[in-house]
């Protein structure tokens, strides 16, 4: 009997402290909830200000805002587009020149610094000495010197290296090389004939390409005589659609070349640069994911059968690309970032040209900086995004 | 008596200059089991290493059926397929699920066919009782299941002989007891192999041989009941002691 009553009176203590720990736990919520709204409170606060600041001073001054300016007249011309565009052209049409330039440097830096970073890395990690310490002295060299001074560099040693517009290069009638640039006939007046042509040449490029991957999965090797039938057939479609095509070849005017392609001296050197410097960045990370793949599988591999290229293609680098992934994604959203620089150079990327001459013009600042930050947020992102279901589906399959 | 397929003559191995095997000579015949045994340290690990190529050494031979261990890595890749080897850390390639673990030698090494390969690879799988577990990667297998799909992956290029490194050593006691029966099976049915191992039960009733080391050398050789019965020297006596596997008096 008193054995129950004091089991129930401690019982009973048991729910007090229950009920007290809840009473706290409810209170310690309470109070951070507090905190956060205070702080998002604050955080208004200062962004209204800012805002307002922002109106108030722009009346004063007299100066217009809103986005009406992408429709207006920009009146220069830029030096190097993707799409037509000219000194009637809208600032908009000009946004988007300076978008596409950007794209176009950074997709062209992205995959060869991704190429020529993946072939240095596998060199820093190969049994042969002499390519071990040319990749490693590379690595030292280029990733310890600023991209700046890269850029410069390859700017000069470009143009100093061609001669000009009178001297330039000619190869083969349909293109020159100067310091003004590469020359480049281009295609014009497609008929449908040779529409019909080129789609040959790519049709048969992909099955070639389906054929040879099938075989591939097999383990087999396509059979000779087929690869070469293909690559025959493919290479006489493209010579029957150059031949079928009107090329507008460059001609030497009193000053410089008139017609065809125009490929900026400019442009090499920024793609260069990017391309070298971000690909010893790339290299060190392929390194770091090679070695980060335990001993113990190569030596299994090894103890199979396996010669040291098969062992790297087929167990070393598939484990290793997982442990790459999220420090390339840092690589190349710095890569995109850093095309930016092109304004050194004098390449009419997308700040050069709209953070720049269109600012300048129009004096819309803050429109025009929030478009310029919001493309490389988009950019950057969207390389996160890519690499993150990348990484996901990646440890799906591992789990 | 069937003649030696793996005869090792007056090895020797320097790590710097730790003498890691001192002169070590061997032979194992077609169809036997050899148990190497001895303190950590002691080059057992290391002569095993020295069987498939996966360790270089400064002098002495390896003679594997009746071909010296060349240094040429053609040579030793052929080598490698007429020995197989499990690893104490099972070393499965874990990007890939247990039947391509099996069958990725003999189809990038053997040039099989992938129907081929795969149905000698569920065989061995069978024989190893993971059938069911083909398509698993290693990371949802359990440490003994990975250690047997291990030793189907080494049989798969058909070896002559098989090398285990403390295959067990890893392992919680119940899976001990799962890649013990394989092996005890796969002795049983004449397949020549070289365990290093503490079990001492195994090499008590499974090994023909029992070769017991220290300081890379070999100090005793002998068929396991007079090892066990009566180990000629001081120092296999006290190994045998410490490690609780007494002679029986």
């Amino acid at each position: 009997m008193l054995t129950t009553a004091a089991s129930l009176k401690d019982e009973s203590r048991r729910t007090d402290g229950a009920g007290a720990v809840a009473r706290r736990q409810a209170r310690r919520r309470r109070a951070a909830l507090l905190q956060q709204l205070l702080l998002l409170g604050a955080l208004a606060a200062v962004g209204a200000v800012i805002v307002r600041n922002t109106v108030v001073n722009l009346q004063a001054r007299g100066l217009a805002s809103g986005f009406d300016f992408l429709w207006q007249e920009a009146g220069f011309n830029v030096g190097f587009t993707l799409i037509a565009a000219d000194a009637t052209s809208t600032y908009g049409r000009i946004f988007l020149v300076g978008l596409l330039n950007s794209l176009l440097v950074a997709a062209v830096a992205m995959v060869a610094a991704t190429m020529l970073g993946f072939l240095i890395g596998l060199a820093r990690v190969s049994q042969n000495i002499p390519a071990r310490l040319l990749s490693k002295g590379y690595v030292e060299l280029v990733r310890n010197l600023p991209l700046l001074l890269h850029l410069l560099l390859w700017q000069g040693v470009i143009l100093r290296s061609l001669p000009t517009v009178k001297q330039a290069h000619e190869l083969g009638g349909v293109a020159f090389l100067s310091n003004r640039g590469l020359y480049l006939a281009a295609p014009v007046g497609w008929s449908t004939a040779s529409l019909v042509f080129l789609g040959g040449a790519g049709a048969t490029l992909c099955i070639g390409l389906l054929l040879a991957r099938r075989a591939h999965r097999r383990q087999e090797l396509l059979p000779p005589a087929h690869a070469v039938g293909m690559i025959l057939l493919a290479a006489a479609f493209i010579v029957i659609t150059v031949a079928s095509v009107d090329w507008d070849v460059p001609v030497l005017g009193s000053f410089d070349y008139r017609g065809g392609v125009k490929i900026m001296p400019e442009l090499a050197a920024l793609v260069a640069a990017l391309t070298l410097y971000n690909a010893a960045f790339v290299a060190e990370i392929v390194r770091a994911g090679i070695q980060s793949v335990s001993p113990g599988q190569r030596q299994a591999a090894t103890a199979l059968g396996l010669s040291a290229r098969l062992t790297m293609r087929l167990i070393i680098v598939p484990q290793a690309v997982r442990v790459m992934v999220p420090p390339m994604a840092n690589q190349y959203a710095h890569l995109i970032k850093a095309s930016a620089l092109a304004t050194v150079v004098g390449f009419p990327d997308l700040v050069n040209v709209f953070m720049g001459t269109a600012l300048n013009q129009t004096g819309r600042a803050v429109e025009i900086v929030v478009m310029t930050a919001a493309v490389y947020l988009t950019l950057t992102a969207s390389v996160g995004l890519v690499t993150g279901w990348y990484d996901r589906r990646m440890k799906l399959v591992e789990r | 008596m069937s003649e030696a397929l793996i005869s090792v003559r007056s090895l020797c191995k320097w790590y710097g200059a730790w003498c890691a095997l001192d002169h070590v000579s061997l032979e194992v015949r077609a169809g036997s089991c050899t148990v190497l045994c001895g303190p950590s340290g002691s080059g057992k690990s290391t002569l095993l290493r020295c069987l498939n190529g996966l360790e270089e050494w400064e002098a002495g031979d390896v003679i594997i059926g009746g071909c010296p261990v060349a240094r040429r890595a053609r040579d030793l890749r052929r080598l490698r397929r007429e020995v197989g080897m499990v690893f104490q850390s099972f070393n499965l390639f874990p990007h890939l699920d247990a039947l391509a673990n099996v069958t990725i030698a003999p189809r990038v090494v053997g040039r099989q066919r992938r129907a081929d390969a795969e149905r000698a690879g569920m065989a061995l799988l069978a024989r190893v009782g993971l059938a069911d577990q083909a398509r698993k990667l290693p990371a949802d297998l359990s440490g003994g299941q990975q250690q047997r799909v291990a030793i189907a992956r080494a049989l798969a290029m058909a070896p002559r002989a098989l090398l285990f490194d403390e295959p067990t050593s890893a392992l919680d006691p119940e899976s001990i007891k799962e890649v013990l029966d394989i092996m005890v099976e796969l002795a049983e049915s004449g397949t020549t192999m070289v365990v290093v191992t503490h079990e001492m039960g195994f090499a008590r009733h499974v090994a023909h041989n029992v070769i017991f080391m220290d300081r890379g050398r070999i100090v005793e050789a002998a068929d396991p009941a007079s090892f066990f019965k009566a180990p000629a020297s001081e120092r296999a006596r006290a190994f045998l002691g410490e490690i609780g596997a007494t002679p029986v008096a």
